[in-house]
């Protein structure tokens, strides 16, 4: 791989397989804070009145260990796997957009980083649990600055993590290499597809929810404190991202399990297809069942029924999914080396797991399961056994892959054994404390359960350090073991047979400054506002060098390579990208104008638009979008036609527009409405205005500064009728936002 | 209070659970007990030649359809017996109780103005009825042996109903209740008892308060 090793190289490497270790590494360094987490609280329940911590600690902890459990570790070890893995799988020579790929990871990490630091600002940690529900987590009940700095964390990696499945949908769609056609893709690719997929779809409802959030902490919007938004609105948008973060979480996992039976069995996989179209059908449904965490909210019969079925049916295609990976063992040479180990403790976990999840789907079942260790303990074994046992299933397979060494399996094997005997002491007394709450500190009304407690914490204090001890142990193996042949386990997966094509290198600091400076935003929101603006000018001066850099094309690809892109043949890869990110932007707006109809349509009266907005402004904007876009049109036609000069002039047309747009609406109206008392913190009708409208605004900024850069390469001549690519890719960004704006203009100013 | 009457709401949903439970765990021992089985079948072939690949999905077809009508059969048992319950008895005939839940505590309202927090009492074999709301953050208002639960959300008022047990020779029973969603610092200790009277000791006791609070 590198000669000779580089500290510096990790802070600006670009390539897949560096940003992956980086990935797997960071996600290890997060699940031994979370673990920790977990044998705090294991040992602060030993007795139902212990003392060992206080009970807003023991809040402070369960949150934490969730937050950085669910979000910070089980999705970017995935991701890491992936990130090493899918671009070799399918024989791409790196990720379709490498710079961005190192951005989604120093994302990824800083906003980690920034998550833990708040256990040391004033006030603690946030409390509200990982679910962060509202209005609990709002500034009136939580009003220490590390909750909204931990609720910017999360929007930050929710950015983070858009942004990566921007990039594995694409590098899967695009970048194959000739011949590996769709029925040849591993399903380890498969599943990352899928995942990533289902993540482009489940994390912008989490981040608006989480914007929405942060402007009623900060700017005193009243979404999640008003009773027509409020607790129902934001259960809405975090369960819709909730319930299908589970499935993002485990889907990689299946992937790994198929890969390693299928070498371990020697056997192909039993009912490929179908096992393929298993899953597709898993991460449809997954996004239709949220509702049954909120069964008890007091929806309506009809509506819960509807969704207890759903949850149910998405059991039958994940049970064909366990089926297929038991059934390819049939015939088979099965061979117990370690990774197959992991797999099938991880089937033995997801049966137990999925199967009480089924009850949970029964409402009446549900009744008594809510906020109880049962639930606790069926969520455990699905995203704690299932999940864990198989990506360090995925991690043991590859290691030879990954590090050219292989470990000794011998006293793996025994803490193989340890970890699944402690885990399952761990998690099976939690069925039996079908009374106890979650997340409280003690438990003095129900000393009956005190026994259940304590086996529980045995088992924690024996899988925890087991847990720990094999993550060292092959850390120690990356140094110390022997060389690995090329294809140790006699696979035949692809993988094994090649490597990455090893292109020029090329590096970059740019997202890990973009990333600190990011956090320095985020954290100066909340403590400083010099801190903020620091922050902010950091982010502008990188994106000025991005841009410059672009201009002067130091990263374009000048080899063409022909690659396998059914069913977008004539499309690039970076105008799949393009579309790929609006579709999550569409996802975004989508869950604005619901948040807005929603509580619209749930308060008693609103005041007529005719009287709160200046129509005629809004009228003129909308003219000038229109505008705007067909200079835009024009521009792209010119330089199709060879036509530089007709190419300038459009851009400044339409640049001119766009931005007397901004001034109108920023500049003009906004103060006008402000100076007859229409202030952002007035109520619903005002909250939604200012929100939706200011997400728009930044939208439409956002596209100015990209045709600014349009226009200053334009200058440097750096475009041609046969090379305008960024012409056409930002032309669709600019109408996407000037679409957006003919949906917000009638529900606004006419509505 | 292992001696205590199992209530009506519970015996149903032990009914369910049951249910659920057997064919959950013939299932898991099939699913996981083929797993262990194909697993140890042929390890002695290591390395020596071995019969081809099977790749016939008709079992698998068989077990996802055998698997699809029993998911849809419980589903519908429950689903019939969630609607039984749905509807609380009249009005009329019950007992309503407004319940208000706050940080941290639990305020119970009867019809007639008298209010408790912290602990309440009903009378035996009158349906009662609750309706429950919160005036701060997201509460769960729960009677863990009685089964059930319902969230106490502000700006939104939720109704749960339960049959309090025959007394049974004793002078009162006490049911725990508790918050089941974390709602800040106190949650850990959110919660009380519910007493279960006869009903001449129970009306007697709520007269003797006197209207209004």
């Amino acid at each position: 791989m590198y000669e000779e090793f580089s500290f510096i190289k990790w802070f600006k490497t670009t390539n897949h397989k560096d940003v992956g270790i980086l990935y797997i590494v960071t996600s290890i360094f997060f699940i031994a804070i979370g673990g920790s987490l977990g044998l705090l609280m294991r040992a602060q329940l030993w007795s139902p009145m212990s003392t060992f911590i206080s009970t807003f600690k023991y809040e402070q902890a369960v949150t934490m260990h969730g937050l950085i459990m669910i979000l910070w570790f089980l999705s970017p070890l995935g991701t890491g796997i992936s990130n090493y893995l899918v671009p070799i799988q399918i024989g791409a020579k790196d990720m379709a957009f490498p710079r961005l790929n190192a951005l989604s990871y120093w994302l990824y990490l800083f906003s980690g980083l920034i998550l833990a630091s708040t256990f040391f600002l004033p006030g603690g940690a946030p409390a509200a649990g990982w679910t962060m529900y509202a209005p609990l987590s709002g500034i009136q009940f939580s009003p220490q600055p590390g909750m909204t700095v931990s609720i910017l964390a999360v929007a930050m990696l929710a950015s983070s993590i858009t942004m990566s499945s921007v990039n594995f949908i694409t590098t899967i769609l695009a970048t194959r290499e000739k011949g590996m056609t769709w029925d040849k893709v591993p399903p380890f690719s498969w599943a990352v597809f899928y995942t990533n997929a289902l993540m482009l779809v489940a994390f912008p409802p989490l981040l608006v929810g989480t914007s929405l959030l942060t402007t009623d902490r900060l700017f005193g919007t009243v979404f999640f404190s008003s009773y027509q938004g409020g607790s129902i609105l934001w259960d809405n948008f975090f369960w819709f991202f909730g319930h299908p973060e589970v499935y993002i979480v485990v889907l990689p996992v299946l992937g790994i399990l198929a890969e390693v039976i299928m070498t371990f069995s020697d056997n192909p996989l039993f009912a490929r297809n179908v096992f393929l179209l298993e899953i597709g059908l898993v991460t449809i449904l997954s996004a239709y069942v949220w509702v049954h965490h909120m069964f008890e909210t007091g929806i309506n019969y009809t509506v819960r029924t509807v969704f207890s079925f759903s949850t149910m049916a998405i059991s039958i295609p994940f049970e064909g999914i366990v089926l297929s990976l038991i059934l390819t063992m049939r015939n088979g040479a099965v061979k117990l080396k370690m990774p197959m180990l992991l797999s099938l403790g991880a089937i033995f976990f997801v049966t137990l797991g999925g199967i009480t999840g089924v009850f949970q789907a029964s409402i009446l079942l549900d009744y008594a399961f809510r906020g109880t260790y049962w639930v606790v303990g069926h969520f455990h074994y699905v995203m704690v056994g299932t999940t864990i046992f198989g990506l360090f299933a995925g991690l043991y397979y590859w290691f030879p892959k990954i590090t050219g060494k292989l470990y000794n399996e011998k006293y793996l094997k025994y803490l193989f054994w340890v970890d699944f005997i402690g885990f399952n002491v761990l998690y099976l007394p939690y069925f039996f404390l079908l009374k106890m709450p979650r997340r409280v500190g003690n438990y003095m009304t129900f000393p009956e359960l005190t026994i259940f407690n304590r086996i529980a914490t045995v088992g924690a204090w024996v899988f925890g350090p087991g847990l720990a001890i094999s993550a060292i142990f092959l850390l120690y193996s990356v140094y110390k073991s022997k060389p690995s042949k090329p294809n140790p386990w006699g696979s035949k997966s692809p993988e094994w047979f090649r490597n990455s094509s090893e292109t020029e290198e090329k590096f970059t600091y740019l997202p890990f400054i973009i990333s600190i400076s990011v956090s320095l935003f985020i954290i100066g929101l909340s403590l400083s506002i010099p801190i903020m603006i620091l922050g902010l000018a950091i982010i502008g001066g990188s994106m000025v060098t991005w841009f410059h850099h672009d201009v002067n094309n130091l990263y374009a690809e000048f080899k063409t390579t022909v690659n396998e892109k059914w069913p977008f043949q004539t499309v690039s890869k970076e105008k799949l990208g393009v579309f790929v990110f609006l579709a999550s932007e569409v996802v975004v707006f989508g869950g604005l104008i619901g948040g807005y109809l929603y509580v619209r349509i749930r308060s008693a009266s609103w005041p007529d638009p005719f009287m709160t907005h200046n129509l005629s402004i809004g009228v003129t904007n909308t003219f000038i979008l229109l505008m705007s876009s067909l200079t835009m049109v024009l521009a792209y036609q010119a330089i199709k036609n060879g036509n530089i000069n007709g190419l300038k002039f459009w851009l400044i047309s339409t640049l001119v527009l766009g931005t007397s747009f901004e001034v109108l609406k920023l500049g003009i109206e906004w103060p006008q409405e402000a100076a007859k008392g229409f202030i952002i913190s007035g109520g619903l009708p005002q909250t939604t205005y200012y929100t939706v409208m200011g997400a728009h605004a930044l939208h439409v900024g956002i596209g100015l500064a990209a045709i600014s850069y349009l226009i200053v390469k334009v200058f440097s001549n750096k475009f041609s009728i046969s090379s305008h690519q960024s012409v056409e890719l930002i032309g669709i960004y600019w109408a996407f936002v000037d679409m957006v704006w003919m949906f917000l203009f009638p529900l606004f100013y006419l509505l | 209070m292992a001696s205590l009457p199992i209530p009506v709401q519970a015996y149903n949903w032990l009914y369910l659970f049951k249910n659920f439970f057997f064919f959950g765990f013939v299932g898991g021992i099939i699913a996981i007990g083929l797993m262990i089985y194909l697993a140890h079948q042929h390890r002695h072939l290591e390395g020596k030649s071995r019969a081809p690949p099977i790749d016939r999905i008709m079992e698998a077809v068989i077990a996802a359809a055998i698997s699809t009508v029993l998911l849809i059969s419980l589903n519908a048992v429950s689903s019939k017996m969630t609607y039984d319950i749905q509807y609380p008895p009249p009005v009329s005939e019950s007992l309503v109780i407004n319940v208000t839940a706050f940080q941290w505590a639990f305020k119970f309202t009867y019809p007639n103005g008298v209010a408790t927090t912290g602990e309440f009492n009903v009378p035996s074999g009158v349906p009662v009825i609750f309706r429950v709301t919160s005036t701060d953050v997201y509460h769960d208002f729960g009677l863990p042996d009685f089964r059930v639960k319902i969230d106490a959300i502000p700006g939104v008022t939720n109704t749960l109903w339960i049959l309090p047990p025959a007394l049974d020779g004793q002078e009162e029973l006490q049911y725990e209740f508790r918050c089941y969603e974390l709602c800040g610092v106190g949650h850990t200790y959110m919660g009380g008892i519910m007493h279960v009277m006869n009903q001449n000791a129970f009306y007697q006791w709520l007269n003797s308060q006197g209207g209004g609070s």
